[in-house]
């Protein structure tokens, strides 16, 4: 053991990140250690201290750059997180045997059950669960280096919640990249595409007036209408991601429909139609409009993440 | 319009599971929420890994509370039973206070009767005393309820609410005859004295208290409506009169009156509650007088039966009308056709210019409560007289 409970980290380890020296007291870092139970994944006190170093200054102990957390607001982020969780993926992480015993133990099984699950077929859910076990184990390397992807959980979730994430951006990535192959001798050459016709005038403004209008909306708005219409979600679907009732959902899906079209009728009435004519244009056959909801409703400004969907 | 195609740059797992759990600050949530607004395939990555979240997790992780548990709640909340108990009895003793109102209202009922019964009732009050075979049943009452006090025979609910009872008969029979079980020629042949064990029916029959003078009066009103059984010959009388006694002698008290083929009997369930010699002297009804053990469709006892070679037809206290073209075995509800509701069924023999009996064609009647008559000859057509 590198240093005694008590000792400052700030005394002793000197790892800080991006030149920082990180300033965890001592008795708070002894009473993570007793909560967490360290020892039984077989993590040296150092070890243990690292870890923490590296979770909390990766994210300044959840404050705003460059402020500096008190012992209190350290010990309100520290637990905040699955602290027990993220210890033994980091320790998984740096190679610790028994920590790894440790996760097979627990997570193997729900592993294995997650994948068929995601799948939907115990072979394929059983190849999956295999590729994902040999990538958190860190057999895939880059630039020479091992690279194991438990290194970017970070704590805020269950680390059981981050495999089953896992698996499914793995299943969805696969399925995305392949489901549009198919045999060269069922391949039909696409007609050649037909010069729109000019769509009358009308039906421009009515254009234009609905895209105002969903770039007005605000941002669960939108994800209710994509979940809802687009992706053909349930009610209890999205009531589960976003851990509301299903009525909430669906009260406030018809307020947004409401508020869509109020809006929809403004912008077309401030084009210089009259009310008459608004309501009028808005029966219009959404087939006759020259526009793709998906396109508008999934149109981004931000680019706000930085992990590549390919990997 | 956005041409932009599918984004390039999404958030990692940990983010995508820390926002499906709610274990992110509000101002990350906006963002990962403004994301899956956009992105459909981290929508897909979110939506599935809650559906095998949802799948996994009430297995994994929501214990079912044990026996001991679910023990200490019924301990717990024991005085939560008395509200059920509570609603329970509360409905029993109000049917309980309506049944009893009605019954207290039923002599009421039976002050509007006609002249014709209360003549009736006159002439039973003149009436000799019941054969010395009655002797030990209850007396009869002078003025009897028209509508008995029901000891056993049929529901207390149902006589509670006697208009209900049409409906749970063709709720019970659904509209077709029921199966009943074919009183034997010995059951209906007991004696009125004869100990009913094994025949709950004539048991019961032996508790109705009112009997004697309800069957009595009906018997007499009988007579009074039939004008054209005034017409009895002296002589058939005589012959009938002879023949029923011998046959009351032989079959231990049960009132007979033996006629002429073909045989009709209309019986009454109050055992050897007739006066044979008035019955006879009368000449309105030329039967035989039995208890009868049988139970109708609506559950209940005949109050009167009329029998014509293999058809019956019998009548219960809550004025149903039914036929049975077997003897008794099945039965089948006869529709109304007659007003008020019918206290009696009765046998009315043809009779011929002369005014002496003729049996080619008998004709069954149904008196009602105000004592008008509907005559039929099959039992199912019935036409006002």
């Amino acid at each position: 053991m590198g240093i005694t409970p008590t000792q400052s980290v700030e005394d002793t380890s000197g790892a800080g990140t991006e030149g920082r020296k990180a300033v965890i007291n001592g008795a708070l870092l002894d009473e993570l250690w007793r909560e967490c139970n360290g020892a039984s994944l077989g993590l040296q006190w150092g070890e243990f201290n690292e870890i923490l170093l590296g979770v909390g200054a990766s994210q300044n102990f959840g404050l705003a750059e460059g402020k500096s957390a008190s012992r209190q607001q350290q010990g309100a982020y520290f637990r905040g997180l699955k602290l027990g969780d993220l210890v033994l993926a980091r320790a998984c992480a740096a190679g610790n045997e028994r920590a790894w015993e440790c996760f097979i133990a627990t997570y193997r099984e729900p592993l294995v059950r997650a994948a068929i699950a995601i799948a939907g077929s115990e072979t394929l859910g059983r190849d999956l669960a295999d590729q994902i076990y040999a990538e958190v184990y860190g057999m895939t390397t880059r630039d020479g280096e091992r690279r194991c992807p438990l290194q970017s959980y970070r704590g805020r979730g269950s680390l059981i919640g981050w495999l089953r994430t896992t698996l499914a951006q793995r299943h969805v990535d696969h399925y995305r990249g392949s489901h549009r192959e198919q045999p060269l001798e069922e391949y039909e050459a696409p007609a050649p595409a037909i010069e729109p016709e000019k769509p009358a005038s009308e039906l421009t403004v009515l254009q234009k007036a609905l895209e105002a209008a969903l770039e007005l909306c605000e941002t669960e708005d939108r994800f209710l209408l994509a979940s809802y219409y687009l992706d053909e979600r349930t009610l209890l679907q999205i009531a589960q991601v976003l851990h509301v009732h299903e009525a909430t959902i669906s009260r406030k899906l018809k307020r947004v429909c409401q508020e869509l079209r109020k809006q929809i009728l403004k912008n077309l009435q401030s084009s210089g139609m009259s009310r008459r004519a608004a309501e009028e244009a808005l029966g219009a056959d959404p087939r006759d409009l020259d526009m793709d909801l998906r396109k508008l409703l999934q149109y981004s400004q931000s680019d706000a993440f930085q992990e590549k969907a390919g990997r | 319009m956005n041409s932009k195609p599918q984004l390039d740059h999404h958030p990692d797992a940990e983010s995508l599971n820390a926002f499906a759990e709610q274990a992110l600050a509000v101002q990350e949530r906006g963002k990962i929420l403004a994301h899956l607004a956009e992105c459909s395939r981290c929508r897909q990555v979110v939506y599935l890994a809650q559906e095998t979240a949802a799948e996994m997790e009430p297995a994994a992780t929501a214990p079912a509370p044990g026996p001991a548990g679910r023990r200490k709640f019924w301990l717990r909340n024991w005085w939560l039973v008395w509200a059920p108990v509570g609603a329970l009895a509360a409905i029993v003793s109000l049917a309980y206070v309506v049944h009893l109102w009605r019954v207290e209202m039923a002599p009421e009922l039976a002050k509007v009767v006609p002249q014709a019964v209360a003549q009736n009732e006159e002439i039973s009050a003149k009436s000799p005393a019941p054969p010395t075979e009655m002797q030990s049943a209850p007396p009869p009452v002078a003025v009897a309820p028209s509508i008995p006090a029901p000891k056993s025979p049929g529901p207390h609910l149902a006589s509670a609410f006697p208009e209900l009872l049409p409906l749970s008969n063709a709720v019970a029979s659904g509209g077709e005859t029921r199966k009943m079980s074919n009183p034997r020629p010995d059951e209906a042949a007991l004696p009125p004295g004869a100990p009913a064990a094994g025949y709950p029916a004539l048991s019961a029959a032996a508790e109705y208290k009112a009997g004697p003078a309800t069957a009595m009066r009906e018997v007499e009103q009988e007579r009074a409506a039939g004008s054209q059984s005034r017409a009895f010959s002296a002589q058939s009388t005589a012959k009938a009169k002879t023949k029923e006694q011998a046959q009351r002698e032989t079959s231990g008290g049960m009132l007979t009156a033996a006629a002429p083929a073909p045989t009709f009997t209309a019986a009454s369930p109050p055992p050897g509650s007739l006066d044979a010699d008035k019955l006879n002297g009368a000449g309105g009804v030329f039967a035989v007088y039995k208890a009868n053990p049988t139970e109708l469709p609506s559950g209940l006892a005949p109050v009167s039966t009329a029998t014509v070679s293999h058809l019956v037809l019998a009548v219960d206290r809550l004025g149903s009308v039914y036929l049975s073209e077997d003897s008794g075995s099945t039965w089948a509800s006869v529709a109304k056709q007659w007003m008020g509701r019918a206290a009696s069924v009765r046998l009315q023999p043809a009779v011929n210019t002369n005014g002496e009996e003729a049996y080619s064609a008998p004709s069954f009647e149904i008196v009602n409560d105000v004592g008008l008559v509907w005559v039929s000859t099959d039992g199912r057509t019935w036409k006002a007289k």
